[in-house]
């Protein structure tokens, strides 16, 4: 049963032809559970098993890749390296509809953040080079990169960690990229040791992140906030 | 599956409740009441007020945090997540030297900052230091600009922190917690 979407999105119109390749830790293809095909059928996401996650993940990684029938490459990239450009931020926040923050408090919450985690989008234009499939990705002149999601992630670095600010550009929105954002973000926290993860969820997606596990009031506890507006 | 986009609503602009919060002119008029209890009357009746972890003995703390029912934690890991927590409040009995009540707060230090471990030894219970530490942490976080202060409350202490301005579920935001084996709950 499908919720039906309150927030409009644009599907990414690509020529006919499409290659849709799920690369799940960017080169090495061991579990069962990821493959790779080199047609028109789109490859899903399998879902993460306790294995994967018990396996060290890599900092960096291509996410999905499509070829357009005209060669161009688009890339989204995960990475939990936190290298964000605080402009790309604002600029996305304002495609979201959050209210403008200072450029300078963003720039703070991201450096006192314990993890940043994004979502990049990498387009290369056909012809623009050999791409290795060995590195995670190759940005050269004329390529494009842009931000188009981010989960940060406070902590004291020892017991409880919260995840604050998902996002996800509305163009590309439906396609599983908050949940990729999400899941890849927790497993990172718990290959740290966090024991506790936590957030607070609007009402509109509380059912989003119960599927990705998380339980509301667990055992009666309350989410409160000091005379929220 | 649609996403919203927002888990956390960051707030627009300043609100701040103007509670009994003024400030005290001279020493010659009687103090206004900023806390319910003052930083004074906390000092005569034998309470010290720490805003460090310079001098808290942290098997100390781990024996209060095991008093009110946590679970015994690694002292080493308990002085990590202090030694990374941007602001916190003890109070220490000067009879005993020990810590009698306590509380921390996490955050990016900009926008929000989360509530964590607030405990008073059960036999220092209902004489108002739980609050003391409250009133004074809140009041540091407004001090730093940060006005998205939230905290995960029991159910049987929804009352201790109702009075202090915290407000369950505003606006049906629920508190979530992350658990594995809900993933395999999923039907």
């Amino acid at each position: 049963m499908k919720k039906k979407p309150i927030v409009c999105h644009h599907i990414i119109n690509f020529a006919s032809f499409i290659t849709c390749i799920l690369i799940l830790r960017g080169f090495t293809f061991t579990s069962p559970g990821s493959f790779l095909k080199n047609n028109t059928t789109q490859v899903m996401d399998p879902p993460s098993t306790l294995e994967e996650e018990e396996e060290p993940m890599p900092e960096e990684f291509v996410l999905i890749e499509k070829t357009q029938q005209d060669g161009e490459i688009e890339q989204i990239i995960f990475s939990s390296g936190g290298d964000v450009d605080v402009y790309d931020l604002q600029a996305l926040c304002d495609k979201v509809g959050w209210p403008r923050r200072p450029l300078s408090k963003l720039a703070a919450a991201l450096k006192n953040s314990y993890m940043v985690a994004t979502l990049h989008s990498v387009k290369k234009s056909p012809g623009s080079g050999t791409y290795v499939l060995r590195r995670s990705y190759l940005t050269e002149g004329n390529d494009q990169k842009k931000l188009i999601g981010l989960a940060r992630a406070t902590s004291d670095h020892a017991f409880n960690a919260t995840i604050w600010d998902v996002l996800v550009d509305p163009s590309y929105q439906g396609q599983g990229l908050g949940k990729a954002l999400v899941e890849k973000i927790v497993r990172a926290l718990l290959q740290r040791d966090i024991g506790n993860i936590s957030l607070f969820a609007d009402s509109q997606v509380v059912e989003f992140y119960r599927n990705l596990g998380f339980e509301p009031d667990p055992e009666g506890i309350k989410g409160m906030f000091w005379y929220p507006r | 599956m649609l996403l919203r986009g927002i888990i956390s609503t960051p707030l627009p602009s300043l609100h701040l409740k103007k509670t009994n919060r003024n400030v005290c002119v001279s020493a010659q008029t009687t103090s206004i009441n900023k806390f319910s209890i003052s930083d004074q009357e906390l000092e005569s009746r034998g309470f010290i007020l720490r805003r460090t972890i310079s001098d808290l003995n942290l098997d100390h703390l781990n024996s209060v945090f095991v008093a009110v029912g946590f679970p015994r934690r690694d002292p080493e890991k308990i002085r990590l997540a202090l030694e990374h927590t941007s602001s916190l409040l003890w109070i220490e009995y000067k009879k005993t030297q020990k810590p009698v009540a306590f509380a921390r707060a996490t955050g990016d230090d900009v926008f929000n900052a989360i509530v964590w471990d607030v405990v008073v030894d059960p036999s220092f219970q209902g004489i108002g230091l739980g609050k003391a530490v409250m009133e004074r942490l809140i009041e540091e976080l407004l001090a730093k600009g940060i006005y998205n202060i939230a905290l995960y409350s029991e159910p049987r202490v929804l009352g201790f922190y109702r009075p202090l301005g915290f407000v369950a579920d505003p606006d049906g935001i629920r508190g979530m917690v992350y658990s594995r084996k809900n993933i395999y709950k999923k039907s």
